[in-house]
């Protein structure tokens, strides 16, 4: 008797277990973890880092030219998270404020640029054009992979703890 | 002078026999450690000296979105507390800490020693246990000890799943003029 209540016990301990494992799996939870991942990415590249290959190690963006950076010393619109000098993929800062979740799915999420900067051009295009120039910066670096894996546990620690799993 | 190797020693029970949970105890840890640096409290859960002015007004600190006033939470990146870890399972001994001359080694050198005495308002220790802090070692060994005795697996599940190599791809894919709102 005492046996079979502790079947039935361990049943539903285990259904809990994988609703558990299905939420963190699920659409509020990857979005979750796109914003997550888009705030990485922003903070290292206005930080000056770009990454070359994913898991590789954060590396400085290539310098800006001098015609460039004195051409920034006069344009009326760069942005307050940059200055005529630094090299951080930022001038009005459309590009960077515009990555996305665009969509997530078989456990995979898919960020990237979106829409148009002021002069019309879309941002896609330039981080494309970022990335031919060696600036590559929509990569994900060994760190920030393990800063996700962190995010994940957490938040599926925090379901089974609402679970009463734990 | 370079960085000293930063890391610390935890010794584990006799109670605690199999690698697995003396992983997940080094695991469980790493994680309290993380998580009281977070919450601006040093090694002995005292408040972190504040940011300097300077550091206040800089461009680092306003492009990481920190605001005036907040408590230190050595995040800027997040890179060095994620390169905490469990280092090595010898005996009775749990190692922890950074991987001797990486970047994140020398960045919480820095904090540690307040970058050598050079700067010694921004020191900042947070590893290890001192203190007050030593109770809380304890209770988390404790805690370990009383569910190895009970099998009880739910306090492993959070360190299986650390240690666990989660597989991330990462596919780059960009492409000219392509407006992604659209596709």
């Amino acid at each position: 008797m005492a046996s079979q209540k502790n079947k039935e016990n361990m049943a539903r301990w285990v259904a809990k277990l994988n609703g558990a494992v299905m939420d963190a799996s699920g659409p509020e939870h990857m979005k979750a973890i796109g914003a997550f991942l888009i705030q990485k990415i922003a903070v290292r590249t206005r930080l000056g880092y770009g990454v070359k290959d994913n898991l590789a190690e954060k590396s400085k963006l290539k310098k800006l030219s001098n015609p460039y950076k004195e051409f920034r010393k006069s344009y009326p619109f760069l942005s307050d998270l940059t200055t005529p000098n630094k090299s951080n993929l930022t001038k009005t800062g459309s590009m960077i404020d515009s990555l996305k979740v665009k969509d997530f799915r078989k456990n995979a999420i898919r960020i990237g640029p979106t829409g148009f900067d002021r002069d019309g051009v879309s941002n896609s295009s330039k981080a494309f054009w970022q990335e031919k120039m060696g600036r590559v910066f929509l990569r994900l670096s060994a760190q920030e992979v393990k800063q996700v894996r962190i995010f994940w546990i957490r938040q599926f620690s925090d379901l089974l703890k609402k679970e009463n799993l734990v | 002078m370079g960085a000293k190797w930063q890391r610390f020693d935890v010794v584990i029970p006799k109670a605690i026999k199999s690698t697995k949970d003396k992983l997940a105890l080094g695991e469980h840890i790493v994680e309290y450690i993380r998580q009281r640096t977070e919450k601006g409290k040093d090694n002995e859960y005292k408040n972190f000296p504040k940011y300097s002015d300077k550091y206040e007004a800089s461009l680092d600190f306003k492009i990481g979105g920190k605001s005036k006033g907040q408590r230190p939470d050595l995040k800027l990146t997040g890179d060095m507390l994620a390169d905490l870890q469990v280092l090595s399972i010898r005996g009775d001994k749990l190692l922890i800490g950074y991987k001797n001359g990486s970047k994140s080694n020398a960045k919480a050198d820095g904090h540690q020693t307040g970058w050598q005495g050079q700067r010694p308002n921004a020191e900042r220790p947070f590893l290890g246990f001192e203190g007050s802090e030593k109770a809380k070692l304890k209770s988390i060994i404790k805690e370990h000890v009383a569910a190895v005795k009970d099998d009880d697996t739910s306090l492993r599940a959070y360190a299986y799943l650390s240690a666990k190599d989660i597989k991330t791809k990462v596919k780059p894919r960009i492409k000219p003029d392509e407006t992604l709102d659209e596709d």
